[in-house]
């Protein structure tokens, strides 16, 4: 692996504005060209430590240094200082809806390009060129509101990479896929990473664990990090899985011949 | 995960001796009550009208027009309408503007039924007063009401006899044609061309970037709102028997209002969220692909060409 640490966060805590505690005590590192994974259940707060890394959002204890540099509210209102941070980092939602703001899929996949400061036949050029490489091509004039649930998750996928971030964070990056595109999906994330590109994805679908990582981060239902390792010494640890909620004392795991594992119930 | 035994049983068959209460259902017809009329219609209206720019894609002269042209051809003739103060030039200007739909492949009973549906009601309800002599003193046209002597009416003194004015009546033919002119120019541009690119002529033409930014992401969740309030009434019918109480129903919209109020506000913040996560410094920017070809130009030649026309014609009436 790796070693060139990219962010470092020391001693996180995250409230809601409600008060309700999403994040407790965080430390954790990410090295430059690894597939992280955040593991754990449903409202764990993996999915508010992706905006925290993505300084949309920032704790009210602990600090975060990305690329060697603090990054906090006060910094990020700077432009050239979000500018410089933003181009490296690309957030694909959980919720197309709320990503997919512009009012059609061409539009869609240019606005980060166009923001990045990018020229017009470059913007051009790129929006293209992902448009062919996720066979978008007959959807590209049509409005969010036309696109099957799939069909967003690309397209959210396609507007990120667009402008072509170092950094990839995935929310349930699976979720509401069809087996096919899942698959797509998947090479797609192994073959960004081969190139170079550091992957965060935060999810609790233990079947794509051992192809979406190179290190898993498990999350307790208490919002701390309770665990940490390969999906193959995550996935063994059968105890680990129950206590945070994963999985109860039905499913049983099986190894394949390629030493891939899977957690499963027999009906 | 224990599941109750009643949940295992299957339901119980409605009969006289069963312990279902069937009293509160009322033999008759379930009317369908009139918000969720309402949001279907609005939906439906919304679907067609804005979003299905079936028009726009026939081919048709206007659809020829490059979207920019368009919307200065339409500015210039608005003007125009607004200019002419006769009826003979005002007439032709509107029969012109129906023949212009029909080149343009736009059904004309849609067409008239959404212009000349909506100018008499709404434009007719506006300048109905100022037809009587009440309002507008003029010279009768015809005599409604004679009273015996003028009537004070606090510091207002008002003619013994109640008519319409033949100034009255010209007014607001004038009034309501004009208004019927500006609303076939607004409906033949939105008629012909795709909202996207009637945004995007805009702001190529003189609209802040900003505020064609704000249509457009109106325009964006719009339906997904009315989608999302239609789908609370559907799933509401679908567990709803027999008749549920005005009062009931009051506090069933008033949640769902609220529901859908909470819903437009975390869905804003996660919108938000996702624009500065792209890049977004407030500053909204988008590439415009209009190229303004000799057709475009004969156009604007053309309608600046009617312009002259009809704002020389009406000087001629004067």
């Amino acid at each position: 692996m790796p070693e060139e640490a990219i962010y470092q966060l020391r001693n996180i805590t995250y409230h809601y504005p409600t008060g309700e505690k999403a994040l407790d005590d965080i430390n954790l590192t990410v090295y430059k060209g690894e597939r992280l994974v955040f593991l754990g259940a449903n409202g764990c707060g993996k999915s508010t430590l992706l905006k925290l890394i993505n300084g949309l959002i920032f704790p009210q204890q602990g600090s975060i240094f990305a690329f060697g540099e603090m990054i906090n509210e006060e910094r990020l209102s700077r432009e050239e200082i979000a500018f410089a941070f933003r181009r490296k980092i690309g957030f694909v939602f959980q919720n197309s809806e709320a990503q997919l703001f512009n009012s059609n899929v061409w539009n869609e996949i240019a606005f980060g390009p166009i923001q990045m400061g990018l020229g017009r036949e470059e913007v051009v050029r790129r929006v293209e060129e992902v448009i062919e490489m996720l066979e978008l091509g007959p959807l590209k004039n049509r409005p969010p509101f036309k696109l099957s649930g799939g069909e967003k998750k690309k397209v959210a996928l396609a507007s990120v990479l667009s402008f072509n971030p170092d950094i990839l964070l995935l929310d349930e990056p699976t979720n509401g896929l069809d087996p096919r595109t899942q698959r797509m999906l998947l090479n797609l994330i192994k073959q960004l990473n081969k190139a170079g590109k550091t992957i965060i994805s935060a999810t609790h679908n233990l079947d794509i664990l051992s192809e979406l990582s190179d290190r898993i981060i498990v999350f307790g239902e208490e919002h701390r990090l309770v665990a940490e390792g390969s999906s193959e010494e995550i996935l063994s640890d059968r105890s680990l899985l129950i206590k945070v909620n994963l999985i109860d004392e039905e499913f049983h795991s099986h190894t394949h011949g390629d030493g891939h594992r899977h957690f499963h119930v027999h009906a | 995960m224990a599941v109750p035994e009643w949940l295992l049983v299957p339901q119980e068959q409605i009969s006289p001796n069963a312990s279902i209460k069937t009293s509160f259902l009322k033999n008759r017809l379930r009317k369908v009550s009139f918000i969720d009329k309402t949001l279907e219609e609005l939906t439906t209206v919304v679907r067609d009208e804005i979003f299905s720019e079936a028009i726009a894609g026939r081919d048709g002269l206007l659809q020829k027009i490059n979207p920019a042209a368009k919307v200065v051809s339409i500015f210039i003739l608005i003007c125009v309408a607004c200019l002419i103060r006769h009826i003979i030039p005002l007439l032709i200007l509107n029969i012109w503007l129906l023949l212009l739909a029909y080149i343009s492949s736009i059904p004309l009973s849609a067409f008239i039924k959404r212009v000349w549906l909506v100018v008499p009601l709404f434009t007719g309800i506006i300048v109905f007063p100022s037809i009587f002599n009440f309002i507008q003193p003029g010279t009768p046209l015809l005599s409604l009401f004679h009273f015996s002597q003028r009537i004070h009416f606090g510091p207002w003194v008002f003619p013994s006899v109640l008519a319409i004015t033949s100034q009255g009546v010209w007014g607001a033919v004038i009034l309501i044609l004009r208004a019927g002119a500006c609303i076939s120019l607004a409906a033949l541009l939105t008629y012909t061309t795709p909202w996207q690119s009637v945004l995007k002529a805009l702001q190529k033409v003189f609209v802040p970037q900003i505020f064609v930014s704000v249509l457009e992401m109106s325009y964006r969740y719009i339906y997904l709102f009315l989608q999302s309030a239609s789908e609370i009434f559907t799933a509401r019918r679908s567990r709803s028997l027999g008749h549920t109480s005005t009062k009931e129903q009051r506090s069933f919209v008033s949640g769902a209002i609220g529901s859908l109020w909470s819903k437009a506000i975390n869905l804003s913040k996660e919108i938000h969220a996702a624009m500065i996560s792209r890049g977004y410094t407030g500053r909204p920017d988008t590439i415009t692909n209009f190229r303004i070809r000799t057709l475009d130009w004969l156009w604007i030649l053309f309608i600046v060409t009617v312009s002259a026309l009809l704002i020389g014609g009406d000087r001629i009436f004067a």
